[in-house]
C-alpha cells in the first residue's frame, strides 16, 4: 500500500492503494464512481473507457502507475452538470437501452470530438468500433454524435 | 421454474394475457387521521399528498423502456398529468403476482390490468373529491391530475384529495372488469412519444446496476467452477496456498460450491486461482460439437416415437399427392447471451434474512429456488431490484444469486460475487444448437400440400415448470407451428440433452425455427418458380395482418427492383414469439456477398411490424432497431463450439458480436393499429437469419443452411453450387 496523489474529475485526491491497482478498480471500488463499468476485463468491449489527459483509454487495462501525473476524467466529470453536447444529444436521440455500455460510448465519442470536432461517418465508425453495445444502439449512437457535432458548430 | 411455481401456474398466468398481474384492489378502511397518508389503490400505484403518482414497475428494466411504457398505460386511465408520474422498481412481494420479465410479454400481459388499475384509482379519486366538495360524483370529471366539478368549475388536485379525504371504498376485480376503458381514439398518453424516464441517468453515470452495489463491510467472493458445463463435481479441495494470498478471508466448500472470499475482487481472484481442486468432470467430459450434431442427426433419422408438435391433415397422403418434393437439413449453433453487465450480486445474510442486490428478470423463480435450496421461507428472500445491464434471458436464471447466497450464509458479511466475462460465457445457459430436417411437397396448383419438420433440440423447460404431458417444451418449439395455409403438416419434436446447459436467449426458439421455416419456404418458392413474396402471400389467406406487413416490407424494401452484382434481397415473415400473441413481422434484408471469400455485408434491413396498439412509438422503434441488429449479430457472427463438455470460446475475441462497423441501415415501418398490444422486444430478431440466408441465395444462387452464416459456410455453398 502507498499513498498516491491523483487528479480525478478536476479534484485532487489521495488514495491508499497498491500502485499495480487497475484504474477501474480504483475508480469504482475505492472512489465510488460507478459510472465507469466493467464488461470484459480485456479492453475488448469499451465499457470501462475513461480519459487520461483527454485521451480515451480502457481503465480495465491501465494501472494506477500508468496514470501517474495524468488527469483522469470519468463520465461523472465529463461535464459538471452532465450537459456535455454528447450527453444532451444522447438524451435527444434517446440512445441508451440497458445503458450499461453508454458511459464508455460517451467517453469514447467525447475523446474523438475533442481531437476531431467534425468527423466523417468513417471516422466515427473507426473511433467507435471498439465499443460494444449488446442492445445494438449503434444507429442512435451515430446519430447522437452527429447531432452533437452540429450543435457545437452552430 | 421452481417447484413453487408450477408450469400450470405459469401457463395460467400466460393465458391471462391482459390480466397477468394479480390485481389487489381492496382498500383497507382509512380513518380521517391517516388520510394524509399516501393512497395505494392497488399494487400498481401510489399517490402521495405531494401530488406525485408513483407507478410500481414490477418488470425488469433491461433497456426495453418498460418502466416508461407501463407508467404511460396507468397514467392514461388515471388521467394523470405526465409530469406528476414517477416510477420505482419495488422489492419482490407476493402482492405483485408473477414477477417475470421476458417473452416480449410485458405490455401484452399488463395492458388491460394496468389500464384498469389506473381507471379504478381515478373512479375512487372522483368519488372522494365529490364527497369533499359536496357535489355529485356524476357531475365530476378527471383530467391532468385534478378532479373538476363541471357545473361550478371547482376542482381538487389528486394530491389534495389524498391529503384531505379518507378513501374507504374498495373495488373488487368484478368492479374493475366492469369499468369501461377508453377507446384508442381517446388516448392522449398511450401512443404519444414520451422520452424514456430512465435515459437521463444512463448518460451521466448515475444509473445503478446490480454491480454498482457497495455495502459496508462487504467482501468479495470468487467461485471455482468445474471444467465441464454440467455434471462436474469437486472431489478434493486444498486451500493451503489460497490462505497465503493477501486479503484472504475464508474458503467455502460444501456439496454445492467451492469458493474463496477475500477483501478485494483482485485478491479473491488470486486466492481462488491458488486453490487446488480435484474435479470429477462427470459424464459429459467427451461431449463436443461433432458428437452433439452426430447425435442430433441420428435421432432425426431414427426417432419415430417422439411426440408431434404439429399434426394437421394427413402427412402421408399429402406427400403422396405432391407432384414435387424437396428435403433439406438446417442446423444452428449455440448462442450465448453476452449481456454487457457480467452476472453478479451482493448478498447479505443477517437475522435469517437474505438481502439480495441485483437485477433479476424472474424474481418469483429466484425466490422459489433459493427458499427451497436454503431451507428458508420465501418471505426471507428479499431481492432489491436494480437496472439490468442487459438481460436477453440471462437474468431469468437464479444461478449466480444462489451462489452468492450459499457463500453469504457462511461468511456472515455482505458478499459481492461477480463473474468474469470468461466465467460468464462458459457458465451461460445457451440457446440450444438445433438440427431441423424439413420436407415439403408441392401440389399440382403450385402451392405447398405437405409440410414435415423433424426438430431436434435441447429443452430448458424442465427448470421452468416442466415439460408438457407429452414431454414437449413449447418455448423450444414455438415458430415451427407456422401460420401458412398448408393442409397436411407434421412437426416432430425430438428432445436431445447434451450436457451443455440451455436457456432462453432473446427471441428464443423462433430464432432457429423460423430460420428453417422461412429459408425452406424460399426454397419451395424457387422450386415452384414463384416469386418468394407472392408464394408466401398465396398461403397467408387466414392471417391477413401477416400478409399486410409482408406486403409493406416488400414495398418499402424495394422488392423486385434491380441491384448490383453480388447483391441480393431476401425476405422472411413471422408470427414472432408465440402464435397466441403474435407480433406480425416481416423483413427484407439486402446483402452483398464477396464470392471469393464468402464474406457477407448486410447493407439494409427493412422491417415492418404490426404489434397492435403502440404505447411509446419511439421506444417501439428502439426495440425494433435493437432486435433487428441483435438478429444481424446472431445471423452473421455468433456461435459457440463445444469441446470436452464445455464451450471453447471465452471472451469477445473469439465470441464475436456485432460492432458499429458492420451495422446496416435499418428502416422501420410500424402499422397503425387499435388491436390489443402484443410485444416488441424480440420479433425483429427472428426475421433476420432467414431473410439474410435468402438474400445470400438471391445474390449467389448458393443456399446456406447453417447459422451463423459464416464466410466459410457461404464460400463452401458457393463452391458446391459451381
Amino acid at each position: 500500500m502507498e499513498t498516491v496523489a491523483l487528479e480525478i474529475n478536476g479534484v485532487q485526491r489521495e488514495v491508499q492503494v497498491e500502485p499495480r491497482t487497475l484504474l477501474v478498480e480504483l475508480i469504482r471500488d475505492h472512489l465510488g464512481l460507478t459510472g465507469t463499468k466493467v464488461g470484459c476485463d480485456t479492453s475488448q468491449c469499451g465499457a470501462c473507457t475513461i480519459h487520461l489527459d483527454g485521451a480515451a483509454v480502457r481503465s480495465c487495462q491501465t494501472s494506477l502507475a500508468q496514470a501517474a501525473g495524468k488527469k483522469i476524467t470519468t463520465i461523472e466529470g465529463l461535464h459538471p452538470k452532465g450537459e456535455h453536447p454528447l450527453q444532451k444529444a444522447w438524451i435527444v436521440e434517446q440512445v441508451p437501452q440497458c445503458g450499461y455500455c453508454q458511459s464508455g460510448q460517451i467517453m469514447q465519442a467525447a475523446a474523438l470530438l475533442a481531437k476531431n470536432p467534425n468527423p466523417t461517418d468513417e471516422e466515427i465508425v473507426a473511433a467507435m468500433t471498439g465499443n460494444i453495445c449488446r442492445c445494438a444502439t449503434y444507429l442512435r449512437i451515430k446519430r447522437a454524435i452527429k447531432r452533437a457535432v452540429r450543435e457545437v458548430s452552430s | 421454474m421452481s417447484p413453487e411455481l408450477s408450469r400450470r401456474d405459469f401457463l395460467k398466468s400466460t393465458a391471462l394475457a391482459g390480466a397477468g398481474l394479480t390485481l389487489r384492489f381492496t382498500i383497507p378502511g382509512v380513518d380521517t387521521a391517516s388520510a394524509a397518508a399516501s393512497f395505494e389503490p392497488n399494487a400498481a400505484l401510489t399517490i402521495t399528498p405531494d401530488g406525485f403518482v408513483t407507478v410500481h414497475i414490477t418488470k425488469a428494466e433491461m433497456g426495453q423502456g418498460v418502466g416508461t411504457a407501463l407508467a404511460q398505460i396507468v397514467a392514461e386511465e388515471l388521467e394523470a398529468d405526465w409530469k406528476d408520474i414517477r416510477i420505482d422498481y419495488p422489492m419482490n412481494d407476493p402482492k405483485f403476482g408473477l414477477m417475470l420479465t421476458g417473452g416480449s410479454w410485458s405490455v401484452n400481459w399488463t395492458f388491460d390490468s394496468l389500464s384498469r388499475a389506473g381507471a379504478g384509482a381515478r373512479m375512487l379519486l372522483i368519488e372522494a373529491a365529490a364527497k369533499q366538495m359536496g357535489v355529485a360524483a356524476a357531475d365530476c370529471v378527471a383530467a391532468d391530475s385534478r378532479v373538476r366539478h363541471l357545473p361550478t368549475g371547482r376542482s381538487m388536485a389528486y394530491g389534495e384529495i389524498v391529503a384531505k379525504v379518507p378513501i374507504t371504498r374498495t373495488l373488487s376485480e368484478e368492479d374493475l372488469k366492469k369499468i369501461a376503458l377508453k377507446k384508442p381514439s381517446q388516448y392522449r398518453i398511450v401512443g404519444t412519444w414520451i422520452p424514456r424516464l430512465d435515459i437521463p441517468e444512463k448518460t451521466n453515470g448515475r444509473a445503478k446496476f446490480g454491480i454498482d452495489t457497495f455495502l459496508p463491510g462487504m467482501v468479495y467472493a470468487k467461485v471455482a467452477y468445474p471444467p465441464t458445463r454440467e455434471g462436474g463435481k469437486h472431489t478434493s479441495v486444498d486451500d493451503s496456498a489460497a490462505k497465503r494470498v493477501k486479503g484472504y478471508i475464508r474458503t467455502v466448500v460444501n456439496d454445492d460450491i467451492v469458493a474463496v472470499v477475500a477483501d478485494t475482487y483482485e485478491n479473491a481472484v488470486k486466492a481462488r486461482d491458488a486453490l487446488k481442486v480435484t474435479w470429477n468432470p462427470g459424464s459429459y467430459a467427451n461431449v463436443s460439437t461433432e458428437s452433439i450434431f452426430a447425435e442430433y442427426a441420428r435421432k432425426a433419422k431414427e426417432d419415430t416415437t417422439s411426440p408431434a408438435w404439429v399434426e394437421q391433415g394427413d402427412i402421408r397422403s399429402g406427400m403422396a399427392e405432391a407432384v414435387r418434393t424437396h428435403e433439406a437439413t438446417f442446423t444452428t449453433d449455440y448462442v450465448a447471451h453476452m449481456q454487457m453487465e457480467p452476472m453478479n450480486c451482493v448478498v447479505r445474510f443477517e437475522n435469517g434474512v437474505y438481502d439480495i442486490y441485483t437485477g433479476s428478470q424472474f424474481q418469483t423463480m429466484a425466490v422459489g429456488t433459493l427458499s427451497k435450496k436454503l431451507g428458508v421461507e420465501e418471505s426471507k428472500i428479499r431481492i432489491h431490484q436494480h437496472y439490468l445491464g442487459g438481460g436477453f434471458g440471462r437474468r431469468l436464471e437464479p444461478d449466480v444469486i444462489l451462489e452468492g447466497a450459499l457463500i453469504a450464509r457462511e461468511v456472515k458479511r455482505p458478499v459481492k460475487l461477480i463473474r468474469s466475462r470468461e466465467e460468464d460465457l462458459r457458465r451461460d445457459y445457451y440457446r440450444s444448437a438445433t438440427l431441423q430436417v424439413l420436407k415439403g411437397g408441392l401440389g399440382a396448383n403450385g402451392k405447398i400440400v405437405a409440410w414435415q419438420n423433424t426438430l431436434v433440440a435441447a429443452y430448458p423447460g424442465e427448470r421452468y415448470g416442466g415439460l408438457d404431458d407429452k414431454g414437449r417444451d413449447q418455448f423450444s418449439l414455438n415458430g415451427s407451428d407456422h401460420v401458412y395455409d398448408v393442409p397436411n403438416q407434421f412437426v416432430r419434436a425430438i428432445r436431445s440433452e447434451t450436457g451443455i446447459s440451455v436457456g432462453y436467449v432473446r427471441a428464443v426458439a423462433p430464432n432457429y425455427t423460423f430460420f428453417a421455416v422461412e429459408t425452406f419456404m424460399d426454397e419451395l418458392a424457387h422450386l415452384a418458380g414463384v416469386d418468394p413474396v407472392a408464394f408466401r402471400l398465396s398461403m397467408l389467406g387466414s392471417t391477413p395482418r401477416l400478409a399486410s406487413v409482408l406486403k409493406l416490407a416488400a414495398e418499402k424494401g424495394g422488392w423486385g427492383t434491380p441491384l448490383p452484382p453480388n447483391v441480393g434481397r431476401g425476405v422472411a415473415c413471422v408470427t414472432a414469439q408465440e402464435k397466441k400473441s403474435p407480433t406480425w413481422t416481416a423483413s427484407v434484408v439486402e446483402a452483398q456477398v464477396d464470392p471469393t471469400t464468402g464474406r457477407v455485408r448486410v447493407r439494409r434491413v427493412t422491417c415492418a411490424v404490426d404489434c397492435g396498439i403502440v404505447v411509446n412509438p419511439d421506444g417501439a422503434r428502439a426495440q425494433i432497431e435493437g432486435s433487428v441488429l441483435f438478429g444481424v449479430s446472431n445471423a452473421l457472427k455468433e456461435y459457440g463450439t463445444v469441446a470436452n463438455g464445455a464451450l471453447v470460446q471465452s471472451n469477445f475475441h473469439d465470441y464475436h458480436v456485432l460492432r458499429m462497423d458492420e451495422v446496416p441501415d435499418v428502416e422501420i415501418h410500424v402499422v397503425d393499429s387499435t388491436e390489443y398490444p402484443t410485444g416488441l422486444g424480440e420479433p425483429g430478431t427472428t426475421t433476420i437469419a432467414p431473410a439474410l440466408s435468402n438474400a445470400i441465395f438471391a445474390a449467389t444462387g448458393a443456399r446456406v443452411r447453417s447459422v451463423p452464416l459464416l464466410p466459410s459456410r457461404v464460400l463452401k455453398a458457393i463452391q458446391q453450387k459451381a
